[in-house]
Order: structure tokens, then sequence, then C-alpha cells
């Protein structure tokens, strides 16, 4: 393999397919950086840590094509410190030539033939395939997987489910204290419903590298994975598609629509931001697990008390329709619920201080919040 | 999921045949596909390289259902280094509840990488804490969708009865010593080498091939079987005792040296950068447990060596000088078996007190001093006859 390009691209690709490096690899060679050099003029540079493939391309001048496994952090550092400019690579046996302006590099490199088959190639005919702003799938992510469990018993919980139908994707998390659900629309999709659990971690990755993208993303469903293809918005000529894979979770997600209560008699609608702002300086007071209570009524008013610590108290203005009554949340939970959403005003609404309560925005349908309330004793 | 794993086919080479298992008599010529698998059998009888055989054919898109042994796949599950292998084996002596929390249980739960199964071989499966066979339970009774688990057990005694009884068991028996023997020279060990080796290994191959491959190995075996020669007190007894340990760790110090390279390429591979302490803190605590781990091994092999001594002297005077294992020392031997008179009684709990010294060493007994209690009583109940040679 040897190949020319510039420096500010191939860092770029380093950095991008670097994320899906792991820490703890169960196989030496997922430590390494797999790039590949094309007939084409296009260098792929892909990592994985069999959860999480992440792979980019870039424009450069190929002299010899070939493939190779370059020690990841390594290769990263010294390509994020060359000076900007053209860089050449040549692989030689078992080892890589890096060279910029004055400056030669050579490395000690992983076998390929060690390296797992990546699953980022063209889907089947049977594959499904949607496509989406990459904006909206990122607003989306970020208010869902938040929610999902991190307790690996229960391991279709550490998931997100993916409902996919023709028009519309429904991404549902929960570890079982809140439910959170979001609805964006999609072209394309299958003739009837398909669902796919997801891991929360992929799916975390997939949101920080569709920040800033732009334009759209094209997301296929095969058999044992999901695969992303990212078009790098702006940045036309200097690379093509980048594409992150995900491997499935298997098993049942709980069916969560049946969680989802139907008219309520309660609704108490706060401006959000006065919202957080008071959970998280009343929820400094509940400590230990303890919850903040919110006694719903013409105003709201919301408590936390810890023994031997201290408690506090602060009442929100708020337009409160039903019976008065005493609802307790944790801080962190509501307040997670609460910065998930993006209108102006929020809603709540409640049955009675043990039925879990919904967090809506205020005249907003796209977005659900589901939280079980902490019983008081 | 009613695919057949056959260990032989007419004439393409297999898996089984890259892993010099095809042909041989324990392996079960046909296999359903349960789900979990125990492979139960005295250590080196074939089950590591039948499991990893398994997965072969359970994964290889060449020869599905055999395993062609040549292809990608293969060559990388053979290695060890196949995405949808999962490899689990003790840190030093047990595998932690944590090595399933981690290693298996998620894992389990995803879909395959890069093929439609996932195969899990838990090595040296008796060395589960009770709490991570527990935890392994749900897992193993209803995996998700593509999902085999192999269990590699020695002692099914150690394995909680709700564990094995999810299992497919498959028995294995000791490897005959001709089977060793042809294995070892066809991985370029000379005859009377490979001969030697094949006897005194008593169908454990992984102990064959160490010795007939490793010169550290050999030289430690004669060592050993000096040993009974030397119990004429126990003075002496304490002294051979210290020389056993002492052999322990110089192995331990070889192996230290290797750890500390794989510290330095693990730094190669991850950089400094934030997140790397715990993979750092957990190689320390793997090379820790590895290194207890290679000082019982050797210490448990110089305990085989001295029984297997006292075994070839009872055959010595059983008149049955065939079945005597230390070939190399076959004129001492029957030198020591006519020049005593011990009770046979005798040189048979000698072979015992050699016999369960390694279970207390599983046990966590201190080394030196169960070596040393072990020869105070091997002094005692078989000295040297006066006229048997000494080592010097």
């Amino acid at each position: 393999m040897k190949f020319r390009c510039e420096r500010d691209d191939l860092l770029g690709a380093v950095q991008f397919a670097s994320r899906a490096i792991s820490n703890r690899a169960t196989l030496p060679v997922l430590s390494g950086l797999r790039i590949e050099a094309n007939e084409t003029g296009s260098v792929g540079v892909a990592a994985t840590d069999l959860e999480l493939t992440m792979q980019t391309a870039l424009q450069a001048g190929v002299d010899e094509p070939g493939l190779g496994v370059v020690p990841g952090r390594l290769f990263n550092e010294i390509v994020r410190n060359l000076g900007s400019g053209q860089v050449s690579l040549a692989s030689g046996e078992g080892e890589i030539e890096i060279a910029s302006g004055r400056g030669h590099f050579r490395v000690r490199t992983l076998m390929p033939d060690d390296y797992p088959a990546l699953p980022v190639e063209e889907g089947t005919p049977d594959s499904i395939s949607v496509e989406m702003d990459s904006g909206v799938l990122a607003g989306s992510l970020a208010q869902v997987v938040r929610s999902a469990s991190s307790d690996e018993s229960r391991q279709v919980l550490t998931g997100v489910l993916w409902e996919i139908e023709p028009g519309r994707l429904t991404l549902a998390a929960t570890d079982s204290y809140r439910l959170a659900v979001s609805e964006i629309e999609v072209e394309g999709g299958p003739g009837e419903v398909v669902k796919v659990i997801l891991p929360a971690r992929a799916l975390a990755e997939l949101g920080r590298a569709l920040q800033g993208t732009g334009g759209r993303v094209r997301t296929l469903v095969r058999e044992n994975l999901v695969t992303f293809f990212l078009t790098t918005g702006g940045q036309e000529g200097s690379g093509g598609e980048s594409v992150i894979a995900s491997r499935f979770i298997e098993g049942e997600f709980p069916n969560y629509r049946r969680l989802l209560p139907e008219g309520y008699p309660n609704a108490l609608t706060v401006d959000r931001e006065s919202l957080l702002e008071t959970v998280k300086r009343v929820g400094l007071l509940a400590q230990n697990n303890l919850p903040v209570k919110l006694r719903l009524a013409g105003e709201l008013e919301v408590s936390a008390h810890t023994p031997d610590v201290g408690e506090g108290q602060e009442v929100m203005d708020a337009e409160y329709r039903g019976e008065s009554f005493v609802i307790a949340f944790n801080p962190q939970f509501l307040h997670d619920g609460a910065s998930a959403l993006r209108t102006k005003r929020v809603v709540l609404e409640a049955g009675d201080g043990l039925k879990p309560a919904l967090l809506k925005g205020e005249d907003e349908s796209t977005f659900t919040y589901l939280l079980m309330p902490v019983r008081l004793s | 999921m009613n695919q057949e794993i056959k260990s032989t086919t007419s004439s393409e080479t297999t898996v089984w045949d890259v892993l010099h298992l095809s042909g041989s008599p324990h392996i079960p010529s046909s296999l359903k596909v349960p789900h979990a698998w125990l492979l139960l059998g005295p250590t080196g009888s074939g089950k590591r390289a039948t499991a990893l055989a398994m997965a072969a054919a359970f994964t290889c898109p060449d020869l599905p259902g055999v395993g062609c042994g040549v292809c990608s796949t293969c060559t990388r599950i053979i290695s060890g280094r196949h995405p949808d292998l999962h490899l689990i084996a003790p840190e030093g002596q047990v595998i932690s509840v944590d090595a399933i929390r981690v290693g298996v249980i998620p894992e389990a739960a995803r879909s395959p990488f890069e093929g439609r199964r996932k195969v899990f071989v838990i090595e040296e499966a008796e060395r589960m804490h009770p709490s991570a066979q527990n935890a392994l339970l749900k897992t193993l009774e209803e995996p998700p969708e593509g999902t085999i688990i192999i269990l590699v057990c020695d002692r099914e005694d150690e394995l909680l009865e709700t564990v094995s009884s999810r299992c497919r068991v498959v028995h294995f028996q000791r490897v005959p010593c001709e089977a060793i023997q042809a294995i070892l020279e066809a991985e370029a060990a000379e005859t009377p080498v490979a001969r030697l080796a094949a006897r005194i290994a008593d169908g454990d191959i992984n102990r064959a091939r160490a010795f007939a491959l490793e010169p550290e190995a050999q030289s430690r075996h004669r060592s050993f079987a000096g040993v009974p020669a030397r119990l004429t007190s126990s003075l002496e007894a304490l002294d051979a005792a210290a020389e056993i340990v002492t052999e322990a760790a110089t192995a331990v110090k070889g192996r230290s040296e290797a750890q500390k390279q794989e510290v330095v390429d693990l730094a190669v591979a991850l950089g400094e950068g934030r997140g790397t302490a715990s993979a750092r803190a957990s190689l320390a605590k793997r090379h820790k447990r590895e290194l207890r781990r290679l000082e019982n091994e050797v210490l448990n092999e110089a305990l085989w060596t001295i029984g297997s001594w006292y075994r070839d002297v009872l055959a010595a005077r059983r008149s049955a000088p065939d079945a005597i294992a230390n070939l190399d020392l076959k004129a001492d031997v029957v030198r020591w078996a006519a020049a005593s008179e011990p009770d046979d009684g005798l040189l048979v709990a000698a072979i015992h007190r050699c016999a369960v010294t390694p279970g207390a060493l599983a046990r966590n007994a201190n080394p030196s001093l169960a070596i040393e209690a072990a020869l105070v009583d091997l002094a005692r109940l078989a000295p040297p006859p006066p006229e048997s040679p000494t080592m010097d």
C-alpha cells in the first residue's frame, strides 16, 4: 500500500474512525485502525470494537492499492502532531512508513489477516432502507438514549428500540423507572413494522458523529446489524460517505405502548427552564436517593428533605387543571425528562401520587417521557 | 439447528484433521446441535481442540457443519482471533462472576458480527466461581438466537448440577499413547522423544507436547524424577522441596519477563490517554493470577513426575515392566524395585500422597509448605533402598 494525501483529510478520517477503538479490546488487532487504499483513489479508514464499527473515506493519490492495520492511538497521535501539508504513507513488511515534510516515522503494524470482516458493504435485496434528516435523528437520539438502562442483567433494556414503519421511526428506551419515546419522520420504510434493538452506547456515538454533519442519513437494517450511511455535509470532494454500523441486542423489548396512559385528569403546565432550575436547586437537598416532592396546585411547590442534612422548598408559577395532590420523583430523572424536551413550556400529566406521570412539550407530541413516581412513606 | 457435526468426511481436509482430531476414537462421530455443551474428560484429552473444531464447524462458510480448517474464518477460530468466538479462561485460579457478566452475558445478547452464530468456549469451566456459574444459568438455559456455549471441564464435581444438567455432555478419554506419539511426530518431534513423551504424559496431550517441544520441560522432568532417590531423610526431603519451589519460581520469572513485554505492547496500543487505566489494572491483575497459576502448574508437574516414579517401581515389582512410563530411567526403576522390600501398600500410599497434593494447591495451600509436607511424608513412606543409585 502506498498513497499521498492531505494531512487534514487524513486526520479527520483517523479521528472519526478512532472513536470505535475500544480500551478493552478482546482481540489485539482491534486496537488498530484498518486502512485500505483503493485503485479508485479513495482511502478507507475503519475501526471497530465489534459493537460499533466506524468507517470513513478520504481522497488520496494512490500509487499502490493495499491494506494495512496500524496501531490506532499511536497513529492518531502521529497524524495529529504532523504539520499541515502533504503526507505520504507506504507499508512494508510488518511496518508502515509515514513521511511528512522532513519527518519520517516507521511504525510496526498489526496483522491485517486477523482483522474481522467489516459489516459495511451494501445490503442485500431483503434489507430495509430508510432515510432521514441527520439533525432530526441526532436530536431524537439525544432525547432517548439517556433513558436506556445500565443494568447488564437485563440486556434488552441497555438498548434503544427502533420501530420502523412506512414514513415513521419511533425510538424508545427505558430503564424501568422512566420511558422515553420519540417519533421522527422518515422516507421509505418496510411494508410492515420492523423492530430492532440497538445498544445505547453505539447510538450515543452515532449521535456524536451526526453533530454538525447536516444532510441526510440512510439507515439500512440487515439480518444482524444496522448500518448508517452519513453524507459528510459541506465537505464535497474531501471524502465520501461515512459509515457507522452497530450490532443488535437480541430479545423482546417490553411492550411500551401499553404503559402509556391516556387521559389523566390532572395536568400542570410550567415554564421548562424554570422547572429545570428549580429541580436542580431543590434537588440538592434530596440526597441518598431521596425524591423531590411536587405539590400540584395553582402554584407548583417543589420541596425536598434529607434527614440530618436539611431541606429545601421553592414555589413556581404554574397553570393547573385537576385536584391538588403531592407526587414525588427522583430529581435526576425529572431533570433528564424536562431537559430532553424542547418547547418553552412543558406539561406534566398525572393520575395520582402512585401512577406513572407523563411529561410532554406543550402542543407537541413527538416526544413523550413517562416517569414512575417514588412512593412516599 | 439440526445440522450435524461430522468428525470425518470422505476425502477433503477438515478442521478436525488440522487439529489432529479426525479419526481419534474419542471424538463422537456425530453430534446434534444443542446450544449448551459440556466437554468432560481428563486434562489434555483434546477437549479444547474439539471445542475449537466445533466452533469452526458452526461458523465455517465453506464447509458448514464440518469446518474446512483452511478458510479465513477457520484459521482465525483455530488461533482464537475470530470476533464470533469468545474464549473465556480463568485469569489465575478462578473464572470470576465479572468474567461472565462482562464477557458472556452482554456478548450473547448481541447479534453475531460476521456469521450467523457466535460461540462461547469456557475453558476450565470447573474454575468458575459458584456465583459465576449462577450468573451463567439463564443464558445457558435460554441463550439468545444463534448462541452456542461450550464448557470445557476436567472435573464435573466442581460444577453445579444446575449447570451440568443444562448441557449436552460429551465424555473424553485419555488419548492413547500411540495417538499422542503420532501427533507429536506430525508436529516435528523426533521419534524417541515423542515415544518417551507419550509414555510419561499418561494420555495428556498437553503435557506430552510440552515435554517434547520445550527443552526446559525435559530438564525439569529429569530433575523431578530424581527426587525419590534423594529422600533418605526428612532433612533431604526439605532440601528437595526447596529446589522444586525454586524451579517453579524460575519458570515464573521467565513468564514475568514476557509479561513486561506485554505491558509495553499494551501501552503502544492504547497510548497513555484517559480511560486506559482500567485496561492497565486488569492486565496487572491477570498477570498476577497467571503467575500464581504457572507456579502451581510446575509444582503439579513435579508431584506428578514423582508419583509416576513410584508407580513405575510398583509396575516393576508386579512384573509388568512394559507398563513403566519413565522409559529413560527404566534401569534405575528396576534396580530400585529389586533392591527394596517395601510393602506395596506403602508405594500405593506414596502415589496417593502425590496425587492429593495438587488438590490442596488448587485450594490455595501455601506452596512451600504443601510440597515440604508431601516430600517428608514420601521420605517416610517409601525411602530409597540403600543400594539405590544416587543422583551424584
